[in-house]
C-alpha cells in the first residue's frame, strides 16, 4: 500500500476513516514488533498499542507532512512506549524487584516467547535489557529494522552524531553480554 | 569474538495470539465508528436533550416563584410535605454549590463569619454521630491529602 494514498484518504473528512483503516493495516505489525520488543509482554505491548493508535486517530488533522506518515507513527509509537515503561518503573520502589529482571524472567517463560531460554536469540534480548531504554529502542531500531540514523533522529528528535556513538556503545556493551563465551 | 550480525534477527521470538492483528484491526475499526457517532450528533437533539435535563430545574424556579407571591401558609405547607433528605438529594442532583446557596441566604457575610468563629471544634464534633465521623474520614484519604 502507497504511503501516499493512505495520506491522501487521510486528508480529507470524507475519506478519514477508511484511510485510518488503511494505515491501521499497512503498519500494525510494524508498530507491535517495536513495542513489543520493549515492553516483552504481550498485554502490554496491546495497551501501548491502543494508546499509539487512539492518539494517531484523534491527530490525524496535525500530521503535516513535514515527515514521512510512517516516520511520525514510529514517533509516536516511541514516545509512548519509553512512557508506558517510565511509569512502569515508578511503581516499583525497592530495588530488589527492578523491571528489567522482571522483564528479562518473562523472556525465558515458555508462556511469552517461542525459542527455548538458552537461545541465543533470547539471550541478546535479556542483554539488551541491560541498556537504558533510550539506547535500548535505538539498537532495536537499527539492528532489527534496518533504519538509516537519519530516520531514527527523526523519530528520537537526537542528532546522528550522538545516535551513532549511542549504537556503538551498545553493541560493543550487548557482545560482551552475549558472546564472550 | 563471534559478531552480533552472526545471530539471525528472529523478530517473530515472541508469542502473539491467534488471529491478534484482524482483531486489533477490527477494535480499532470499531473504535472509530463510536468517535465519528459522538463526533456527529447533530446539534439539535444535543439542545433537546440540555432543555429535558434543564426542565427539572426550571420546575423548582416556578414553584420557588409561586411560594414567593403567594401569601399565607401554602408555601409552608407544600414545603412540610417534603421531607429534609428529599431536598438534599434534590439539590445535590441539580448540582448547586455551597457558595451558590450561600449566596441565596440573606444574612451579611461578617455575621456569618462571626458564628463560625463562636462554633467550636467540639460543638462541630457534638452534631455529628460516630458513624459519620468514620465516614467522612473514609472520604478524606489523610495520607493523600498530607502526607
Amino acid at each position: 500500500m502507497e504511503e501516499s494514498f493512505i495520506i491522501e484518504k487521510i486528508k480529507s473528512e470524507d475519506t478519514r476513516k477508511y484511510g485510518f483503516n488503511l494505515l491501521v493495516k499497512a503498519y500494525q505489525e510494524r508498530v507491535y514488533w517495536h513495542i513489543r520488543k520493549m515492553v516483552i509482554d504481550h498485554d502490554d505491548a496491546d495497551d501501548v498499542m491502543q494508546e499509539v493508535f487512539v492518539k494517531i486517530w484523534r491527530n490525524l488533522d496535525k500530521f503535516r507532512e513535514d515527515s514521512s506518515l510512517f516516520t511520525w507513527i514510529y514517533r509516536i509509537a516511541t514516545n509512548e512506549c519509553l512512557g508506558f515503561l517510565k511509569k512502569k518503573k515508578r511503581r516499583f520502589f525497592l530495588p530488589i524487584h527492578d523491571v528489567a529482571s522482571e522483564l528479562s524472567d518473562k523472556l525465558s517463560n515458555s508462556q511469552h516467547v517461542l525459542l527455548d531460554g538458552e537461545a541465543i536469540e533470547v539471550k541478546l534480548q535479556q542483554a539488551l535489557l541491560k541498556l537504558p531504554d533510550k539506547q535500548r529502542i535505538v539498537f532495536n531500531m537499527k539492528y532489527y529494522d534496518d533504519m538509516s540514523f537519519n530516520e531514527i533522529s527523526e523519530i528520537t528528535g537526537t542528532s546522528v552524531g550522538a545516535l551513532k556513538a549511542s549504537y556503538h556503545h551498545a553493541t560493543k556493551k550487548v557482545e560482551k553480554l552475549v558472546l564472550t563465551d | 569474538m563471534k559478531k552480533l550480525n552472526d545471530i539471525r534477527k528472529n523478530e517473530e521470538l515472541y508469542k502473539v495470539p491467534e488471529n491478534y492483528f484482524d482483531e486489533f484491526q477490527a477494535r480499532m475499526s470499531d473504535l472509530t465508528s463510536e468517535e465519528s457517532t459522538v463526533a456527529t450528533v447533530p446539534a439539535r437533539s444535543t439542545t433537546l436533550a440540555r432543555l429535558a435535563y434543564a426542565l427539572p430545574a426550571v420546575v423548582l424556579l416556578l414553584v420557588v416563584a409561586y411560594w414567593s407571591y403567594t401569601p399565607g401558609d401554602a408555601a409552608e405547607d407544600l414545603l412540610a410535605d417534603i421531607s429534609t433528605d428529599e431536598l438534599i438529594e434534590f439539590l445535590e442532583q441539580e448540582g448547586i454549590s455551597e457558595d451558590e446557596l450561600i449566596s441565596l441566604v440573606d444574612i451579611p457575610i461578617e455575621e456569618l463569619e462571626k458564628e463560625l468563629e463562636e462554633y467550636s471544634t467540639s460543638d462541630l464534633l457534638e452534631d455529628f454521630d460516630d458513624s459519620e465521623l468514620e465516614e467522612i474520614s473514609e472520604e478524606i484519604d489523610l495520607y493523600e491529602e498530607y502526607l
